[in-house]
């Protein structure tokens, strides 16, 4: 079974209905460490899910403590939700994967309780790849990279690791070239200091 | 210098600059004088179709007075430097929460979020800069009070008073809302602090019930303008109706817009149809549906005829698709309801009625916001094209079915030209209409935004010679859309912002007023 029919399966399950398992044996860790990060991926968008799973697993090797949430985009689209997400995570960070309207709601409801979003990346999909765009208040342009899609999300996972580490992003030496317009889908991940 | 600055208002050497800082944080304290790149970052994201730089902020302050306000005018008017003051700071499509021009300090009044008073008797409230629609709808929840506002799409977290200085509009009754507001509170360049209408006048217990006060009134001229801080502001709240109903009517064509206004102005000109009737064009409906743009269109290129056409059927949306809402006690609405059913007959419309449209996420949150319900329901226009990128085209027209289908048909060429769908309403005031489009564009994709910038020049020019002028524009357009309403009126503007703020602190740029 490939990791989407997988995650697909648990959904359906219900087993991801709150937090997916892997974090879970993190969640007291998470809310005592004070660099924890919460990860909230869009249930309805199978990149995104396979993004906040990704991310989980660089994050467990890299030792940060941190916790899943998985939202429907129903969910994202309402203040209190979103609110009670951002509440989770105060003093410490969140992850966002999400489709753009989501993203926007969730940075500005973020940004209206003083929260920083350091790192935006937009993912745009075309037939087998996948570009990345990502900008961060601290770089002068944005860094752009396609890759294919199977390459599961891992560097992008790495990205947000390394802001997260506080060590120095490097730019991603695949060539940035790849679907540019009209790519069947389009979503948003982001790192925001609350 | 801060070794971390990176941006500094036009002629401002860093030296002074940071004088201007120390000075700053005495009055608010250091944690509300934010410089750090990264505290700065909610103040740039602008999705407009230029570089980040170009309105990029050296700092921003969050004052909580009126007293702290004034405080820091002194000390902004000694160093010359511009400040750029924000109420909620989510004018999206606009310019967002970031300044007019680079460099300028953003004043973040969100800490201002007092409801000072809502009279229950007259209908009316008083707000702080920082108070969002959501904050006052669930203020008038919790104390049971059967009073609705009007609000704007983005309702839960936008503000009243940022929304009417911007000349906003909303879809209830009031939805004209700087005609529904009454009495300013506004502290000017030079620190005094000025109370429109009655409000000029100590101890009146009329300001936010009789608009005008005595001469000139002057509360215009607060509004789109860079003339003073507004800190309070006065709202007139609706009495909640004890019937409301709601209604959508869809049409198939879209050349049918012409009967449609044609049919629906005398309604709404006469009050039958009391509030802003809007007419949403299929590609504005699809995204909140969801439709998903790419299951009928990939590549480049904007949208085919066609694959609208085939959008309509899948999902039952008409190629226009008008809401409004009748207000009144039953009997009224009963009344009323049959004059509607018969224009629906006689102009091929169907009406959708809110019992029949359960279930519709698109409906249901244009219900919602025609009673003054905040929502987000409308931020799903963001996934039509994906990438981030939006700015709104919103020319005034009149409320005259020929010259909807002409500037439908002048906008919808334009946009093909470079790529972009029509994503489009009118929105019936009286006797106008604001014709909203909104420009949608990946942001992260270099020559659509290249694109997107100069559709949007043509755009504005083409309507100019025509005769249509925007009613408001993004931050980026200010000055070109300022340039098509000619140089007398600007002149005036001029000599009015030499007067109160001869130092030209004051959002310099903002609809294109500076010296
Ligand atoms: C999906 C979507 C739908 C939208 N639909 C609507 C709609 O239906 N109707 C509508 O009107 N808008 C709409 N908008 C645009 C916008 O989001 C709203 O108008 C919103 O209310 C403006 O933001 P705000 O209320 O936070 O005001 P702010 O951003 O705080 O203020 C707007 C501007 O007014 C000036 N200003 C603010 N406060 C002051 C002050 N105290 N003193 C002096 N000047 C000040 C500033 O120049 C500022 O940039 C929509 C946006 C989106 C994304």
């Amino acid at each position: 079974m490939d990791r989407r029919n997988f995650i697909g399966t648990l959904l359906a399950s219900g087993v991801l209905g709150a937090t997916l398992p892997a974090a879970r044996a993190a969640d007291d860790l998470f809310l005592a460490g004070a660099n924890r990060v919460l990860i909230v991926g869009q249930s309805d968008q199978p990149y995104a899910l396979e993004l906040t799973a990704q991310l989980g697993r660089v994050f467990t090797a890299a030792g940060i403590p941190h916790m899943q949430v998985v939202a429907g985009g129903t969910e994202l689209a309402q203040v209190a939700h979103v609110i009670a997400l951002l509440e989770k995570a105060r003093g410490g960070r969140v992850i966002g994967v999400m489709d753009d309207a989501a993203a926007v709601i969730f940075q500005e409801l973020a940004a209206a309780r003083g929260g920083a979003c350091v790192l935006s990346t937009h993912h745009r999909f075309g037939a087998g790849a996948v570009r990345h765009c990502c900008t961060s208040a601290t770089l002068e342009a944005g860094i752009v990279w396609s890759e294919p899609i199977s390459a599961q999300a891992g560097r992008i996972a790495g990205v947000y690791a390394g802001a997260i580490g506080g060590r120095q992003r490097a730019a991603p030496t695949v060539p940035a070239t790849g679907p540019a317009d009209g790519g069947p889908a389009s979503l948003v991940s982001f790192l925001i200091n609350t | 210098m801060n070794a971390k600055r990176k941006t500094l208002p036009k002629g401002i050497a860093a030296g002074e600059f940071d004088k201007a800082i120390k000075e700053l944080k005495k009055i608010l304290g250091n944690e509300n004088v934010l410089e750090d790149e990264l505290r700065l970052a909610p103040y740039n994201k602008i999705m407009m179709p230029v570089p980040n730089d170009q309105h990029a902020p050296s700092a921003a302050i969050t004052p909580a007075s009126v007293e702290e306000i004034q405080a820091v005018l002194k000390v902004l008017n000694k160093y010359k430097i511009p400040v750029y003051p924000i109420s909620t700071g989510k004018n999206l499509g606009y310019g967002s929460a970031a300044p007019v021009q680079r460099g300028q300090i953003v004043m973040d009044l969100r800490r201002m979020n007092k409801i000072i008073e809502v009279d229950p008797d007259l209908c009316t409230a008083l707000v702080e800069p920082g108070v969002t629609y959501q904050q006052l709808y669930d203020y008038l929840q919790e104390r049971k009070l059967p009073l609705w506002f009007s609000c704007p799409a983005p309702s839960a977290i936008a503000g009243p008073l940022g929304n009417m200085v911007d000349r906003g509009v909303g879809y209830t009754p009031y939805g004209e809302h700087f005609l529904f507001s009454c009495g300013m509170e506004v502290v000017l360049a030079n620190s005094e602090v000025l109370r429109t209408g009655m409000g000029a006048m100590p101890n009146s217990n009329t300001w936010q019930v009789f608009k005008w006060g005595y001469g000139p009134t002057l509360d215009g001229i607060f509004t789109q303008s860079n003339y003073g801080i507004v800190t309070k502001m006065g709202m007139w709240l609706m009495p909640a109706p004890p019937d409301f109903r709601p209604f959508c009517i869809q049409y198939p064509n879209e050349a049918d817009i012409t009967k449609i206004v044609d049919a629906l102005r005398p309604l709404r000109i006469a009050m039958v149809i009391p509030n802003a009737v809007v007419i949403a064009h299929t590609l504005w409906e699809a995204p909140c549906t969801p439709v998903k743009r790419a299951d009928y269109h990939t590549g480049p290129g904007a949208i085919s005829d066609a694959a609208v056409s085939k959008i309509q059927k899948d999902h039952n949306i008409g190629a226009w698709n008008v809401y409004a809402g009748l207000y009144g006690t039953k009997e009224t609405n009963d009344a009323n309801w049959k004059i509607i059913e018969a224009v629906a007959a006689g102009t091929g419309g169907k009406i959708i009625t809110e019992e029949q449209s359960k279930g519709s996420q698109a409906l249901q949150y244009r219900f919602d916001l025609m009673k003054g319900k905040p929502n987000l329901g409308e931020f799903g226009l963001y996934n039509w094209r994906g990438g981030g990128g939006s700015i709104w085209f919103a020319p005034v027209s009149q409320a005259k079915g020929s010259e909807t289908l002409k500037q439908m048909k002048t906008a919808k060429d334009i946009l093909g030209k470079y790529g972009f769908d029509y994503v489009g309403e009118f929105i019936v005031g009286w006797r106008d209409m604001h014709h909203v489009i909104d420009l949608l564009f990946d942001r992260s994709d270099d020559d659509q935004t290249k694109k997107a910038y100069a559709c949007y020049d043509e755009l504005l020019h083409t309507f100019a010679k025509e005769g249509y002028g925007v009613y408001r524009s993004n931050t980026a357009f200010a000055e070109k859309v300022a340039a098509t309403y000619g140089p007398v009126k600007r002149s005036v503007e001029k000599k009015l912002k030499k007067a109160l703020d001869p130092n030209n602190i004051l959002a310099p740029g903002r609809c294109g007023i500076s010296l």
